[in-house]
């Protein structure tokens, strides 16, 4: 058996389980510290006719709104999209169209949270959803999408 | 492999194998959604074809083209399979919890214990029938009774393999791992299998940690999960069989040349990401992250396996299963069909009929 086309892999398979180790807690780390963001979150309001509904949402900014009234997309008008600690926000329908109103402080709201009041005197149901998306997306630039 | 010292003709050679794995892996989750928009409009709620075939599909594509235009060799060191694969393994861990590791890993290290043991007699006999060398017989062993590319190079530091013995079964490994990652999740499908028993199935038969991973993706998050602790179990006992191995060979082979293993050896051996994995699942636990960290962790752990999945298609060296002869080719082959056999029963009865799972 000649010795040159022997081989001793123990050095380099170590190093790769400690490499891999290393950068697997070092990604924990950078997302578990909020270095890329808050990751993904999700809030959503559904109130009936005549109804009001509130959800609490992480106070944090980047947040991305749609809403629906009967079932048919509508934009907000003067929505807020960087919520703050504490805070509640108002968001009214009536004749057929949804405003914000300003941030009030709120209470009994959890630490690093804001409150979403949403108050429906529409006569349709009404969906409002607030989302950030994850800071890595699967796919990135959509261009088979 | 890749630590060898690299001059900087190298270095270039590494640089453009990153960027062509990077570049090819960003092109497999565009396909990946694509595909999974067609099979939405055809009403077909389950993407059939998962990420990993993809990957592997895409990985082979470039792996034929480089060679065609030479530079395979060059940027064989980007190639870093079982880095990126055990990054992600490492961040899997933050959907796992340690209660659930410690029920799974416990049914998990039983299975492992009885295929390692059963698996590896049997094909170093089968080996001994064909006549394969002693340090062939030990790496292709521990190959297809642990964990495939890994346990083949513990194995060959522990026994002082041939480079082109490692070579050679690194592509059996690849060369059956890759259609048993796609056909069991069918197999267990067609059968329908429990999620569980399924997991416990791929962990215990498909030899590369890659391909268990791939398969529970194909078959689903459960799956996925059962297969990964269960594989990881089967991982601790490299660091075992290759202390075994080196005393066998030492005491009995080569008994003339002197070399005593040490015990350090077991540690030496031991997968050490499997230590950043649980610790990422007691953190996970406890806890510590919020379930929007947790998803951002999946996606990540997604990508780096997505990244490994390309890898396991570029690294495949048919060439170098023609060297061997049929011999070896026919020996892993029939050594691969009864783990495959054995693992769907031992499964079966410690997480199915025994329900040592969750």
């Amino acid at each position: 058996m000649a010795v040159e086309s022997k081989q001793t892999p123990q050095r380099s398979k170590l190093g790769e389980d400690w490499l891999a180790t290393i950068i697997g807690l070092a990604l924990v780390a950078i997302i578990a510290l909020g270095f890329i963001g808050s990751g993904p979150q999700k809030a959503s309001l559904l109130a009936p006719a005549g109804t009001e509904k509130t959800v609490e949402a992480r106070a944090i900014g980047g947040w991305s709104v749609s809403a629906k009234i009967g079932g048919e997309a509508i934009s907000i008008a003067g929505l807020i999209t960087r919520l703050e600690d504490g805070m509640t926000y108002m968001l009214a329908c009536e004749d057929g169209t949804i405003t914000a109103s300003p941030a009030t402080a709120g209470d009994s709201i959890q630490k690093g949270y804001a409150g979403i009041h949403l108050v429906n005197h529409c006569d349709a149901e009404v969906s409002i959803a607030y989302r950030i998306d994850s800071a890595i997306p699967w796919p990135i630039f959509g261009i088979f999408g | 492999m890749s630590e060898t010292s690299l001059s900087k003709h190298d270095y270039t050679g590494v640089f453009i194998g990153a960027a062509i794995v990077i570049v090819l892996t960003l092109l497999v989750a565009e396909l990946d959604l694509a595909v999974s928009n067609f099979f939405k409009d055809q009403g077909v709620s389950k993407n059939p074809l998962e990420y990993p075939l993809i990957a592997v599909i895409i990985g082979l594509l470039a792996n034929a083209g480089l060679r065609i235009i030479g530079l395979f060799e060059r940027v064989r060191p980007a190639i870093r399979t079982e880095l990126f694969l055990k990054v992600g393994l490492v961040l899997l861990g933050a959907r796992i919890s340690i209660g659930d590791l410690m029920a799974n890993g416990a049914g998990g290290l039983i299975q492992a214990l009885i295929m390692v043991t059963s698996v590896f007699f049997f094909t170093w006999w089968l080996a001994g029938k064909f006549n394969l060398p002693p340090t062939l017989k030990a790496v292709m062993a521990s190959a297809v009774s642990i964990c495939g590319v890994s346990a083949a190079i513990a194995a060959a530091g522990a026994v002082i393999a041939k480079k082109e013995e490692v070579t050679y079964i690194t592509a059996l490994v690849i060369l059956t791992a890759i259609p048993l990652m796609v056909v069991t999740p069918w197999i267990a499908q067609a059968i329908d299998l429990d999620d569980t028993v399924a997991g416990a199935w791929f962990g215990g038969n498909i030899d590369t940690t890659a391909a268990v991973v791939g398969a529970g993706t194909i078959h689903g998050d459960k799956a996925q999960e059962i297969a990964t602790v269960v594989k990881l179990a089967q991982n601790v006992l490299i660091g075992v069989v290759s202390f075994a191995l080196a005393l066998y060979f030492a005491l009995v082979v080569e008994k003339d040349q002197g070399q005593r293993p040490s015990p350090m050896m077991i540690w030496n051996r031991f997968p050490k990401f499997v230590v950043g994995f649980v610790l990422v699942s007691a953190l996970a636990s406890a806890d510590i992250f919020t379930s929007a960290h947790v998803s951002e962790m999946q996606a990540v752990s997604q990508w780096a396996f997505a990244l490994a999945f390309v890898c396991i298609g570029i690294d495949f060296s048919p060439g170098a299963l023609k060297q061997m002869g049929r011999g070896p080719i026919i020996v892993y082959i029939a050594a691969t069909i009864f783990n495959t056999i054995l693992a769907l029963i031992a499964a079966g009865i410690i997480f199915g009929v025994l329900d040592l799972g969750r």
